[in-house]
């Protein structure tokens, strides 16, 4: 027999309460009367079987005491044990993605499975090795091989809501890995919202997926018309019944739309606001239903400035270039084998020309020159043969300053008063950047073919360095993210400090090409470098981590499953039971007035 | 005294019992009663033949003139009865919400008042505490007022000691010796006996009246309790449950039968009264009942 709790114990005083209670109400009262003759004959009588006697005088108390008892047991949550095996290793997984935020009884599904987990360590042998692992989009090792039940339950308190979206079925190499580790039998106990098959892996799924209401936001966009803002907001019913509510849109904190949602179970609607003008940076969609799950209610859209980037590249077959190219973010890469496709109507934010020089240069955009001819930007000389190139510290991240390739060939470029060189042989550039009348120009003044760089892993990065460089991009790539998305902050300057400030206006600094990391929040994030302001949002993954529809997703009832992996057989009604027994005898001997 | 025990009411009550009884008399100097016994009187009860011994001059001369043979007319003896009341005065005869020592006192003054009517003698003797105290005997219907005075001023107060005190009282002729008391002695039943063998030896017709209240028959006691004993401040500390109560209840009829099983013995009556009766329903039911009067 086991207990799941222990502080019932600390009741255990009111026990010391109730006999003093009975010790000061034992207080005699006088009484006068005519004789004591018949009643010391009547005390006479009852002292004679006095260790019965003694007993039935405080059979009251005795039996309240027994009724005390049996509650401060039944709230211990006591078991048997009996059947099951016991196994000398035992690995816990707690999934603790977004979607275990869903409301599940009183708490939420993470705090149901750790307080299921907690009692299941409580109900455990002592000297079981325990493992603690956390997943919410990749699994985490928090206890190992453990013995100790209060630092195994600290680490299961320790494990925090997150809002990543993940598949805890991901999971389950690992578990597998950490398992062969061990070398013994063991057993895996997940828990989880989410559909898993342990498959071979000997263990217990123990499912909390619950049903209820719950409608999601999952995206909000908007695209600008001639004399309108056109906000487009898609929500869905992620519950299990029929959703109704209201959407309202706000521009800042300024109610601009209301609709009213209908939505059967499952369905998705898209919503088509069309607003004259918008104040504020943000839009904030919201339902205002409560439901299981408050945190995909609210979506927060940063209107930004960003449009997808246009990028043409004039070349004959270089798929490298291409390659590279395709990496930069929130661009779009169109290719053509001549110049003769070129148009003055054409409005590409980036020109690249590979081997080619075109003798009337596009209207507008950045230009990257490969293996140019002179033109009206730059003047290119003749160059040499067979040497070395390198770049130059700190014209280029430091990802690139140790790149060194040879070349078979090359020219060299007259740098003009604009731009800087970031490659050179010995003294003489073969590569350069520069901003002229608002346009960013650059050139590597060799051709591909001739050279070993596009074998090496730094060309890609310095094609997509360049590109970033000249297509604005702004810092961050796109102004609305999921939660777990990876968020990179990208500033021309390269050693300049950004500052962050959360939503909860707690700030951080951060550098150029550091990506953001660590407790995310929901909501608005601002980014602020010396010349810029820079907003951008994070919101909840509703499309993987908002279903409330199923009940129990895994693949056991959950009922069952509590008893079984307490680990015996729950003794709590039984004392109930007996607390109501011995309370309904005391009224009846009360009532005999004994 | 808050309410005089001897008022208006229970004169009247005793002209009714007066009405209704004639106290049973064995023995006793010549008196208004008609006794069993034969003797000289002038009421005619019978005649008999003349015996060996007879007082010749009470021969009817006229029966011998008819029949030959010498009768003797018998007649009614008269006698008067005395009668001895032992009253109990012990403190824990004041006890009860209804008064057990009214009670007490109103059955000694009527079976007085009955005994006087019928000229008879009475003689009140109050027990305290191993002593005895005597009234006055008293004979004759005028004598009831002094009676009730007397009972009037008696105090009940001390303990209770019935042989010690009965034995004190010498007693001379046959009578009858009437017990009030709650009997609750803490010496117990052998003791008592003594008195009976005492009274027995005296040639007493005896009866107990034990008068008790209505809260020692049916105690409505409960929870822990100090009971303290009214005469000796003796106490018992005793927690109440009705159990314990019943086996009270049990103990007091048992101890009852005990003292009516001693006192057929010495061939007396034992009569058990509630303080909180009326006088008429003691002295006509319970009374009448164990044939003390009829």
């Amino acid at each position: 027999m086991g207990f799941t709790a222990f502080w019932p114990l600390f009741l255990l005083i009111t026990i010391p309460l109730l006999i003093l209670l009975y010790i000061l109400k034992r207080k005699y009262r006088e009484e006068v009367f005519s004789s004591t003759l018949l009643w010391s004959e009547v005390y006479k009588n009852t002292r004679a079987n006095t260790p019965w006697e003694k007993f039935r005088k405080n059979i009251m108390l005795l039996l309240q005491i027994l009724a005390i008892l049996a509650l401060i047991f039944s709230l211990m949550k006591p078991f048997l044990n009996f059947g099951g095996k016991s196994y000398k290793n035992i690995i816990l997984v707690i999934d603790n993605t977004a979607s275990m935020n869903i409301t599940y009884g009183n708490s939420t599904r993470l705090e149901e499975a750790k307080r299921l987990a907690k009692e299941l360590i409580n109900s455990i042998k002592e000297e079981t090795n325990t493992f603690i692992i956390s997943y919410d989009n990749s699994p985490k090792i928090l206890q190992k091989e453990e013995i100790n039940k209060d630092k195994i339950i600290k680490s299961i308190e320790s494990i925090e809501k997150s809002y990543y979206q993940g598949d805890i079925s991901d999971s389950i190499n690992f578990i597998k890995a950490i398992g062969q580790s061990i070398e013994e039998d063991y057993e895996v106990i997940l828990f989880t919202d989410k559909e898993i098959s342990l498959g071979d892996l000997n263990g217990t799924v123990v499912a909390l997926g619950n049903t209820g209401l719950n409608g999601s936001i999952d995206n909000i966009s908007h695209k600008y018309l001639e004399d309108k803002i056109k906000v487009i907001a898609t929500v869905t019913n992620r519950g299990s019944e029929a959703y109704e509510g209201d959407f309202s849109l706000y521009d800042g904190d300024k109610l601009i739309a209301v609709e009213t949602l209908n939505l059967n179970v499952g369905e998705n609607k898209t919503l088509t606001f069309d607003i004259p003008a918008i104040d504020n940076e943000v839009l904030k969609g919201e339902l205002s239903r409560h439901d299981l799950l408050e945190e995909d209610n609210i979506y927060y859209h940063v209107l930004g400035n960003k449009k997808l980037n246009k990028i043409l590249l004039v070349t004959e077959q270089n798929l490298f270039l291409e390659r590279a190219l395709s990496n930069i973010r929130n661009s779009e890469v169109y290719k053509t084998n001549s110049l003769s496709n070129l148009s003055s109507s054409d409005n590409y934010d980036l020109y690249v020309f590979d081997n080619v020089t075109p003798t009337t240069m596009p209207s507008s955009g950045s230009i990257l020159f490969i293996n140019p001819s002179s033109n009206e930007y730059f003047k290119v000389l003749e160059g040499g043969q067979g040497s070395e190139a390198k770049a130059v510290r700190g014209e280029v991240s430091n990802y690139l300053e140790a790149v060194t390739f040879t070349l078979a060939k090359y020219n060299e470029i007259d740098v003009p008063y604009y731009g800087r060189s970031f490659i050179n042989v010995d003294e003489v550039s073969i590569g350069f950047k520069g901003t002229i009348n608002n346009r960013n120009i650059a050139a590597l003044s060799f051709d591909l073919h001739n050279s070993d760089f596009v074998l090496k892993k730094e060309f890609p990065i310095l094609i997509y360095e360049l590109g970033e460089n000249l297509i604005s991009n702004g810092m961050t790539g796109k102004s609305n993210y999921k939660y777990g998305e990876k968020i990179i902050v990208n500033n021309n300057n390269l050693n300049s400090e950004m500052t962050v400030i959360t939503p909860n206006k707690e700030t951080f600094e951060i550098k150029s090409g550091e990506e953001i990391k660590g407790k995310m929040q929901l909501g608005v994030y601002k980014i602020e470098s010396e010349k810029e302001k820079e907003l951008f949002s994070i919101n909840y993954p509703s499309e993987s981590e908002s279903d409330t529809s199923k009940g129990s997703i895994g693949e056991m009832n959950n009922k069952i499953k509590e008893i079984e992996l307490k680990k015996g057989f729950n003794l709590s009604p039984i004392f109930i039971l007996m607390a109501i027994g011995i309370v309904a005898l005391e009224w009846s001997m009360y009532k005999k007035g004994n | 005294m808050a309410e005089r025990i001897f008022n208006e009411d229970f004169f009247s009550k005793l002209n009714k019992i007066n009405l209704s009884i004639n106290l049973k008399l064995s023995s006793g100097t010549q008196g208004g009663r008609k006794s069993k016994a034969k003797g000289v009187s002038v009421e005619f009860s019978d005649y008999r033949e003349y015996m060996h011994g007879d007082d010749f001059r009470r021969i009817d001369w006229n029966a011998y003139g008819r029949f030959d043979k010498f009768f003797i007319k018998v007649f009614m003896e008269e006698r008067e009865g005395i009668f001895n009341f032992f009253l109990d005065t012990s403190k824990s005869m004041d006890y009860g919400k209804e008064n057990k020592k009214n009670m007490a006192l109103k059955i000694v003054a009527a079976l007085s008042y009955v005994a006087l009517n019928n000229l008879d003698r009475v003689n009140i003797n109050l027990l305290d505490s191993g002593n005895i105290q005597v009234l006055k005997e008293v004979s004759g219907s005028r004598a009831f007022q002094r009676i009730i005075k007397d009972l009037e001023n008696i105090s009940f107060d001390g303990t209770t000691s019935l042989t010690q005190s009965i034995r004190k009282r010498p007693i001379k002729n046959k009578g009858v010796s009437i017990v009030v008391s709650d009997f609750l002695d803490n010496l117990g039943l052998k003791d008592l006996e003594e008195a009976l063998k005492y009274l027995a030896f005296k040639k007493q017709e005896i009866i107990l009246i034990q008068v008790l209240a209505l809260e020692e028959i049916k105690p409505e006691l409960n929870g822990e309790i100090t009971l303290i004993d009214s005469e000796t401040n003796e106490n018992i500390k005793i927690s109440l449950t009705p159990n314990l109560i019943k086996e009270y209840e049990k103990t007091l009829y048992s101890y009852k039968k005990s003292i009516e099983n001693l006192v057929k013995k010495y061939n007396g009556k034992f009569i058990s009264v509630n303080s909180s009766m009326e006088i008429e329903e003691v002295i006509l039911g319970e009374l009448s009942k164990k044939r003390v009067l009829y």
